[in-house]
């Protein structure tokens, strides 16, 4: 993976909220190569998860999600930036609907 | 009855054949259609990233992808080394490993399903027993819930009826044998294809069971051919032979019915919110996450990157091919190479057998979390009765249940029963059979969260009948104590009319992987046929099979 490829992009040790805008996420991770997963706080509405402390390069947030009937598929975006800055790189990636997990590609620099 | 039957058989067919029939006729009619391009294709590669590669070429056709950029939510769905094509990739290696029948996932599958039975042991809404009328039963009280699947029951003892006999049930979904007899999908987990509300609102909320008496041999009548022996002639012009062992004494068809299931109101939204975030069912979606993030590694270790040529390559031939057909080309010949590697990996069979069991419970989890937020609140029950030397008889239910969780189930019936055909001339009783009422508890007392559990009911059941029981006297009939015949067609009425009260108390032991063995003891004041108390005891056992198709792809236990 690498900046060209990851759908959200922000500076390193940035704080920031990943979002989606349908299905439910039940469980999300952050996954770094080497690391143990870092389980992440999803926000009330369950459409949203934070994301403490970017790490430099590639890293992956996972969504466990579950899709209601009639959910269209969902679109990955960056919520609140708490520090930091993070932007979603257009055009913005979507998880298909039914799909669980779902992945959000990081990169940090 | 039977021409229903056939009926809903010839339905299925028609829609079946129009499907086929309109799918071949749009390929034929529209060949610059991409989506028709790929689902022309066999290959299970391109036909699980179909819905990727026709964004990607519809985008790039309508000019909003135009470079590479442009295209990375396509082509990190495509690109084996990234998570979002894990997926499919899972998907195209199951159905691989299905088709060499490669025993380990063949295993894996019955894991899974074995797994959803042993999920389903701790529900106390589902009856897999014949309903009360039947000559063998231990239900006194139909439930809401009957088998996801496939379930066989064999039940002894009776509670309403006099004659006692011994019932095999077979209960199914709907929606299982319509995806069987159609193949649409019939081993499916949670990516099943759907058919949208024919198959929410119809099929899946639809259980269907069978009864076959055992201890009945089926009969028929055939005409005789002249009197044998006996000094006096007798004439019988007919007589009743049996058939075969077993009679079909019943057929049920449940129907669910649902509250509030419009998924675009908030209420439901609200519901499935609270439904999906239950601790149970949010760790089978961890459990299938974790269990995808394992064949990912693999992916991501093995595969062979999409590179930049690639890349190119795809979006130029996109660019060139509005069919799609180039695309899905490139994108084929990317899959075998890439792939390669990845499926020598020893350790990848077991690992998508784990996650196909993961879809299975979690697809499980869905279901109920759908049943759940929009409220189950009745069940509609339509029994078709063929008691034996009894006239037939269509018994019309309602079940409500309310499931106080920990303190147990609480389960209210109400039934209307009329006699089936037309009310021979002069008959000294209406088309009214009877009505009843009747109310169950249920609670878990033993094993919560365990293999083995333990259930105790306790149920009372009250039923008025206008007029006494009809008997059929069989064709040929003599009158007792006479040699004369009686007319072909006579009823009798046979035990009294008014009130009868059951009550039953039942323990059920429901062990792993599906099995439960009911054992209830009952009293009632009457029966159909005989007057004075009874004092009754019925046993039975059952099995919740796991998926229907498996039982004919030889993937099943």
């Amino acid at each position: 993976m690498s900046e060209d490829t990851a759908d959200i992009v922000g500076t390193i040790e940035s704080n920031f909220t990943v979002k989606i805008d349908s299905a439910t996420i039940v469980s999300a991770f952050l996954m770094v190569k080497g690391q143990p997963d870092l389980p992440l706080a999803i926000l009330g509405n369950k459409r949203e998860v934070t994301v403490p402390d970017l790490p430099a390069g590639d890293s992956t947030v996972r969504l466990d999600l579950f899709w209601a009937p009639g959910d269209p598929d969902a679109t990955i975006d960056v919520g609140t930036v708490n520090s930091g800055a993070a932007q979603a790189i257009p055009p913005k990636q979507t998880i298909d609907r039914g799909q669980s997990p779902g992945f959000a590609l990081l990169f940090g620099k | 009855m039977k021409k229903t039957f056939f009926l809903l058989i010839l339905f299925v067919s028609v829609v079946w054949l129009r499907n086929d029939v309109l799918a071949q006729a749009g390929s034929a009619t529209q060949p610059a259609d991409p989506a028709a391009t790929c689902k022309a294709h066999q290959k299970t590669a391109i036909l699980a990233y179909c819905d990727t590669l026709v964004a990607f070429q519809k985008s790039v056709t309508d000019g909003t992808t135009k470079t590479v950029a442009d295209a990375r939510p396509f082509l990190n769905k495509l690109d084996l080394t990234k998570p979002n094509a894990a997926f499919n990739f899972i998907t195209v290696a199951a159905n691989q490993y299905l088709l060499t029948g490669v025993l380990n996932l063949a295993q894996s599958k019955v894991t899974a399903n074995t797994a959803m039975a042993d999920a389903g042991q701790a529900r106390i809404d589902q009856q897999f027993s014949a309903p009360t009328t039947a000559n063998g039963t231990t239900s006194l009280v139909s439930k809401p819930g009957s088998a996801d699947l496939l379930s066989l029951a064999l039940d002894a003892g009776v509670l309403t009826r006099s004659v006692n006999g011994t019932a095999t049930t077979i209960s199914t979904n709907a929606d299982q044998v319509f995806r069987l007899i159609t193949g649409n999908d019939p081993d499916c987990t949670v990516t099943c294809k759907s058919l949208g509300g024919f198959e929410n609102r119809v099929l899946n909320p639809l259980n269907v069971s069978a009864i076959v008496d055992v201890s009945q041999t089926g009969t028929q009548a055939v005409p005789t051919t002249g009197q044998a022996s006996g000094t006096t002639p007798t004439p019988v012009s007919s007589a009743t032979i049996p058939s075969g062992a077993g009679k079909l004494t019943g057929i049920v068809a449940k129907y669910r019915l649902l509250n509030q299931y419009d998924p675009r109101t908030d209420a439901f939204k609200d519901h499935w919110k609270t439904a999906v975030t239950n601790e149970a069912r949010a760790s089978t979606a961890t459990t299938l996450g974790n269990r995808t993030v394992d064949v990912l590694n693999i992916l991501q270790d093995n595969a062979t990157p999409l590179d930049d040529a690639t890349k190119q390559k795809m979006l130029a031939d996109a660019q060139s091919d509005p069919t799609g057909e180039k695309l899905i080309q490139d994108f084929s010949n990317y899959f075998s190479e890439a792939s390669q590697k990845v499926m020598q990996d020893p350790t990848l069979k077991d690992k998508v057998g784990l996650v196909m069991q993961s879809r299975a419970l979690y697809r499980q989890a869905w279901l109920d979390a759908l049943a759940e937020a929009a409220g189950t609140l009745l069940t509609f029950e339509y029994d078709y009765n063929r008691p034996v030397n009894q006239p037939f008889t269509h018994d019309f239910k309602l079940v409500y249940s309310y499931d106080f969780k920990a303190m147990g189930m609480v389960t209210f019936n109400g039934a209307y029963s009329i006699y089936d055909g037309a009310i021979p001339a002069g008959a000294k009783y209406g088309r009214t059979h009877y009505g009843q009422i009747s109310a169950q508890y249920d609670r878990t007392v033993s094993g919560q969260n365990k293999n083995l559990q333990t259930q105790i009911s306790l149920a009372g059941y009250w039923q008025y009948q206008p007029e006494a029981s009809i008997l059929n006297i069989a064709a040929g009939t003599v009158a007792p104590g006479t040699n004369i015949p009686l007319p072909n067609g006579t009823q009798e009425f046979v035990g009294t009319a008014g009130s009868l009260w059951v009550t039953q108390a039942k323990f059920t032991i429901r062990g792993a992987g599906g099995i439960n063995v009911p054992i209830g003891v009952s009293w009632s004041n009457k029966t159909d046929l005989l007057q004075g108390s009874k004092v009754g005891a019925q046993v039975g056992i059952s099995y919740n099979f796991s998926s229907l198709a498996g039982l004919f792809t030889g993937l099943s236990q």
